[in-house]
């Protein structure tokens, strides 16, 4: 069975037109501002819910079972929280001692300011090496910039090797969660794909189906003539990077084609190798629920002469994209701080129920509804930050302690004070504060209230409030007339 | 501590190494010095493993295993020396090893809270040999063998102080959950990892 799989798989992947030429994964165009128009929709997908809640269960169980293992854990976030504030506040001059650190090492480290600059030098370096094939691992920083479509859009192959990410990259999807970009899939879902994209037989055996991604996938690493990944973490003592994988891809695309490209965002940094036992046992915990990932690889350049493998050349490309703004406010500064773990998503009430696609950009859940009001603007994503109930669970479960419902609260009056409200909240919220500053217009609003309930048949309806919950009756009879009488009572 | 009891304290970090290693899905196996290439010869053997890459940093003990191995005759055995030969054809070790069934090598230290096995870069000069092949087998110190991350930093700067080298690690077989949350082993790394933690008999 197996057999006749892999020899399949063998005769289309030299194809043109085989499955990896199809279009890459649509690079998010943003759909923030349809955020509530397009809830109904994935509150409606039962399976998709069904298929994250499942996901974000496990996930958190997972981390729980890891996390009670430290009895430190309190003591690393805080930990981790002063080295990032350190690292942030002096972000610019750490990145200037990283840079110089990485070229002594013979790594080439360019700067861009926009996405359109980061895929630019990355076009650059491809045509400098005549690359045609390119293998990624997965980066959440190069969907931030789209970079698979502008690739495409230079005639250049670009193959996720990712398990999850090749998957949505087949299904022509945005990833839908930070470390596990096809959770809101099923299995039935993956095995149709398969099918219909890599033309093998229907099976719903995880096992085979991986088996299948693996065989066609090796083929392109051996292959291919560049491999971009991401970096979980860049060391400003030696201008190295780590990045931590499961799958062993990452490692493969930083070792096998000759030409490694290395997004780096440019907050990514820690000062030395001695923050890694803090940083790593943080990441991986919440993020995986796992001690340590299966690989963890560091980049220290190109190939030296005594080694057997290796690229012959190692670039860096620090990304700004909007990064540097964040440095530029006091509150928001520490949204810089997140070390991309996913478990705010996890435990976030509102993503279990909606899923990722539906916050409609790369950056999901609690950060990703801080930051991308900033990072799109206040007024396209003014949606994202309300949308949730402010439990806190988000900041609890932060391994870097961001205070994230804070920054929620904080991007509101952000939004509100930029003038991107309804009209009529508007209206609604300036009323209320004028009769609650006014002892006077509060006891007539009491009383112009209740006579006008009793008017009115059977019980309120505040449209869409009034859906969920029960309008409470107001009181007929005011606790400050009854205390007026009591008191002269009282004499 | 007298030797007995550091070796006590070892023996039950290898404990733990070895349970964590095996809810991994990798195996631990604790041996001898002596007993390692004739144990190592087994695993093969039960595996029918063939084709064998070898990295061979001219350490005893991997003198041993080449031993071991060359013995049975029908091994086809790549071997890539610590020496990187003027003359090698880089191009075709990834072919190479793609054929290969098995990969073994020294690794440097070991962590026993998380079943981690740590490469310092610099003392190993092919990422590819145990990362392209199935199967990895990785010979180790019990006396190498740390309690956590923390402790690994420690001891590294204890053993080549000032140095504060870069590494690589592998804690497990490769692995995904991305169908599912099903745990999926042998996505692109290798599907099988052995360590043997070899000790000198004699002590304690």
């Amino acid at each position: 069975m197996t057999f006749i799989v892999s020899k399949r798989i063998a005769e289309t992947a030299d194809e043109p037109n085989a499955f990896h030429s199809l279009r890459a994964n649509q690079t998010m165009i943003p759909k923030t501002q349809f955020f509530k128009k397009n809830l109904p929709r994935y509150l409606d997908d039962h399976q998709m819910r069904h298929n994250v809640m499942k996901a974000t269960a496990i996930s958190l169980k997972k981390r729980e079972q890891v996390v009670n293992e430290l009895p430190n854990w309190e003591e690393l976030r805080e930990e981790a929280y002063q080295i990032k504030k350190d690292i942030i506040g002096h972000l610019i001059e750490y990145l200037a001692i990283f840079e110089k650190h990485a070229r002594e090492n013979g790594i080439t480290v360019m700067r861009a300011k926009d996405s359109q600059e980061a895929t630019g030098m990355a076009t650059l370096i491809a045509r400098e090496h005549g690359v045609h094939t390119i293998v990624k691992s997965k980066s959440m920083l190069t969907e931030e910039i789209g970079f698979n479509d502008a690739m495409q859009a230079q005639g250049l192959e670009v193959i996720e090797t990712d398990l999850g990410e090749y998957i949505i990259q087949l299904a022509k999807e945005p990833p839908s969660h930070l470390t596990a970009p096809a959770i809101h899939k099923s299995v039935q879902e993956i095995a149709r794909l398969f099918q219909e994209k890599l033309g093998i037989e229907y099976s719903e055996d995880p096992h085979h189906l991986t088996a299948v991604a693996r065989q066609a996938l090796r083929k392109k690493f051996l292959s291919a003539d560049m491999g971009v990944t991401g970096a979980n973490f860049g060391i400003i003592e030696n201008g190295n990077i780590v990045v931590v994988e499961n799958e062993g891809n990452a490692r493969m695309c930083l070792s096998l084609p000759r030409v490694h490209v290395a997004f780096i965002g440019m907050e990514r940094l820690i000062h030395s190798v001695r923050e890694l036992p803090t940083f790593l046992s943080l990441l991986c915990r919440s993020a995986t629920g796992q001690r340590l990932t299966s690989f963890i690889s560091t980049v220290t350049g190109p190939r030296s002469s005594h080694e057997y493998d290796g690229p012959e050349h190692v670039y860096y490309i620090i990304v700004d994209n909007g990064r540097s703004s964040f440095l530029e406010d006091e509150v928001l500064k520490e949204a810089l701080y997140c070390i991309r773990c996913g478990a705010c998503y996890n435990t976030c009430p509102v993503y279990q129920n909606i899923g990722g696609h539906a916050y409609g950009w790369v950056y999901q859940g609690p950060i990703g509804a801080v930051i991308t009001p900033q990072f799109l603007g206040l007024k396209e994503a003014a949606a994202l930050p309300f949308a949730s109930s402010l439990c806190g669970s988000c900041s609890d479960i932060c391994p870097v302690k961001i205070p994230l419902h804070h920054l929620l609260l904080y991007q509101r009056k952000r939004i509100v004070e930029a003038g991107v409200t309804d009209t009529i909240e508007k209206i609604a919220i300036n009323g209320f504060s004028r009769v609650m500053r006014s002892g006077k217009l509060y006891v007539l609003m009491g009383k112009l209230g209740g006579w006008f309930q009793q008017l009115l048949p059977g019980k309120w309806q505040v449209p869409g409030w009034s859906k969920s919950r029960e309008t409470p009756r107001i009181a007929r009879r005011k606790f400050r007339d009854w205390w007026r009488k009591e008191k002269r009572g009282m004499g | 501590m007298l030797p007995s009891e550091k070796l006590t304290t070892q023996f039950n970090m290898f404990k733990r190494f070895q349970e964590v290693l095996h809810g991994l899905h990798g195996e631990a196996i604790l041996t001898p010095d002596r007993d390692m290439p004739g144990m190592l010869r087994n695993l093969m053997d039960r595996h029918r493993w063939q084709r064998i890459a070898v990295y061979n940093p001219d350490e005893p003990k991997m003198l041993a295993v080449l031993n071991a191995l060359g013995d049975s005759g029908k091994n086809e055995v790549v071997v890539l020396p610590g020496q990187k030969p003027a003359n090698f054809d880089n191009a075709a070790l990834r072919y190479q090893l793609e054929e290969t069934e098995v990969a073994i090598s020294p690794v440097d230290y070991l962590v026993a809270q998380t079943g981690t096995a740590v490469f310092i870069n610099n003392r190993h000069p092919s990422s590819l040999l145990t990362l392209l092949p199935p199967a990895v087998i990785l010979i180790a110190r019990l006396e190498h063998l740390v309690k956590d991350l923390w402790g690994l930093y420690e001891r590294i700067e204890k053993d080549i102080p000032g140095e504060e080298p870069a590494v690589s690690s592998f804690t497990g077989p490769s692995r995904t959950a991305d169908i599912e949350k099903t745990l999926v082993l042998g996505v692109h790394g290798p599907h099988q990892l052995f360590i043997f933690v070899t000790y000198q008999e004699d002590q304690g």
